[in-house]
């Protein structure tokens, strides 16, 4: 968990701990937290649509932004970089984006009556997300200055996209 | 969602990582200026996320009225919470000093902690360096027993780095039963080659006393402290390996305080004319004066020769201070 806060050790410990049934459970866990229906109104058809898009979006931005790193000169292994920035999506969107939503729908919608507040708390915590991402694929890849920002910049514009892909893939449903 | 939308969401994150990145950067180097950078991108981010979501400023006001009536209590935790990591942070140092300044100087550990990271690599310094060694005692250990030897060394060690130490000297190393300590780094020391003289006066006087309590052991047998003094340019830093470091000094000047220390009979202390000329005129009158031949130089040497007898007068002030 304290990776969804930049936790560099802890980044470094599921580096150590890395293996392909915890790379699996991470993208598993993103795909059905972040799919999971909050109206209601979607079928649960539409869930599992958007459980692979994400299970398998998220997958390509971490091999994506790992080849990235590669080609600018990272010497980390595959399997250390794709279970770290994984799990600490995972970790992030587990710790905040949760709780988060949990309070914008309970205080501001529930307490306060403005829905507006709670959409607009809640719409800074994809942003931590994508941030955490980018953060994890510029650790792991272990490169420093303007090439590692590029690479965690890369992750974290993937991971954007995907969210936006998510979104058309929706509307057009 | 239009293209115009995209690019502001994708600027938007680089924004935010900006963020993250900058306080980041700052938490591990406690630099202003990213600190300076947290705050710039974090207008930004905040500018670009309200016109993004259109959120009207009555909305954004209202909200603000409720997260302000949080803020003393958050300001509150926030103080205590940087305060005990700041007394942690302090109380982790002072461990860590205390800890590693048994097996190094306490000035070197001092100067790594306050730095965070070893650089290896040295530069140029006028420095004093001294070197002491116990006249007779190699052969005589070889009568003694190991565990007799061992007291005698650590007691002869602890009091020679307390003395050191107390006129901001540095232990270089131990090698056998010499010291190598240096003067004027990492420390800065504008008297060190007073202060190196009167270390060495002073451990001439503390081996008086440990010589006593030998002679009483070893009836018939004596021991006494051989010591060379001499100032100079030298590279001062850390050499060695990534892996292993030692905080050392390096160069002619160096040498030629281990040749002198060579010269030096048991009682005397061998000061070179580089650090005599360094040291108040008049206050350490020499035994005596000559020239010495030492190894590595062509001409004879000019060294002035200090013994416990010759200084007392400097010592005797130097009590009554």
């Amino acid at each position: 968990m304290k990776t969804a806060f930049f936790s560099s050790s802890s980044l470094e410990h599921l580096a150590a701990h890395s293996s392909l049934a915890l790379a699996l459970f991470f993208l598993a866990a993103s795909a059905i937290i972040l799919s999971f229906p909050t109206d209601f109104s979607a079928s649960l058809q539409q869930a599992l649509f958007s459980a692979a898009v994400l299970f398998l979006g998220l997958a390509a931005a971490a091999v994506t932004s790992w080849t990235a790193s590669r080609l600018l000169g990272s010497r980390t292994a595959f399997k250390a970089f794709f279970v770290p920035t994984l799990g600490a999506f995972t970790a992030s969107v587990t710790a905040v984006s949760l709780p988060l939503g949990v309070l914008g729908i309970l205080v501001f919608n529930s307490l306060l009556g403005d829905p507006r507040l709670g959409a607009l708390l809640f719409s800074i915590v994809p942003f931590y997300n994508y941030v955490v991402f980018g953060w994890a694929c510029e650790e792991c890849s272990g490169l420093k200055h303007s090439k590692g920002i590029a690479v965690g910049l890369l992750g974290a514009s993937l991971v954007l996209a995907l969210y936006l892909l998510l979104g058309v893939l929706a509307s057009t449903q | 969602m239009d293209f115009t939308r995209i690019v502001f969401l994708f600027f938007l994150t680089w924004v935010f990582y900006g963020v993250v990145r900058s306080a980041l950067s700052y938490q591990r180097k406690r630099d202003f200026k990213y600190l300076l950078a947290v705050c710039l991108f974090l207008l930004l981010a905040s500018d670009l996320w309200l016109r993004a979501y259109e959120v009207r400023l009555q909305a954004f006001m209202d909200a603000f009225r409720v997260i302000l009536s949080f803020v003393p209590v958050g300001a509150f935790l926030a103080f205590n919470y940087l305060e005990e990591q700041k007394l942690r942070e302090k109380a982790g140092r002072e461990k860590v000093t205390a800890f590693f300044s048994r097996y190094v100087s306490p000035h070197v550990v001092k100067k790594l902690v306050e730095k965070g990271r070893i650089d290896v690599g040295g530069k140029r310094k006028q420095v004093t360096v001294l070197f002491t060694d116990i006249r007779g005692f190699t052969s005589l250990s070889e009568k003694m027993q190991p565990e007799e030897v061992v007291d005698f060394l650590n007691d002869y060690f602890e009091s020679s780095t307390r003395i050191i130490q107390r006129r901001n000297g540095t232990i270089d190393k131990f090698i056998g039963d010499a010291v190598m300590a240096i003067f004027n780094a990492p420390l800065e020391t504008p008297n060190h080659a007073e202060a190196a003289v009167l270390s060495a006066l002073e451990m001439q006087e503390d081996f008086e006393r440990q010589n006593a309590a030998f002679k009483k052991k070893h009836p018939g047998e004596s021991l006494g402290v051989g010591i060379g003094i001499n100032s100079g340019e030298a590279v001062v830093g850390n050499v060695g390996s990534k892996s292993y470091v030692e905080y050392t000094c390096i160069g002619d000047t160096v040498n030629t305080a281990s040749r002198l220390q060579g010269k030096a009979a048991a009682g005397e202390i061998v000061v070179s004319q580089a650090t005599y000329a360094l040291l108040p005129q008049g206050k350490y009158p020499p035994a005596r004066v000559e020239e010495v031949v030492v190894k590595g130089k062509a001409k004879p040497l000019k060294v002035f020769v200090l013994t416990l007898k010759s200084c007392r007068k400097a010592l005797k002030a130097l009590k009554q201070k």
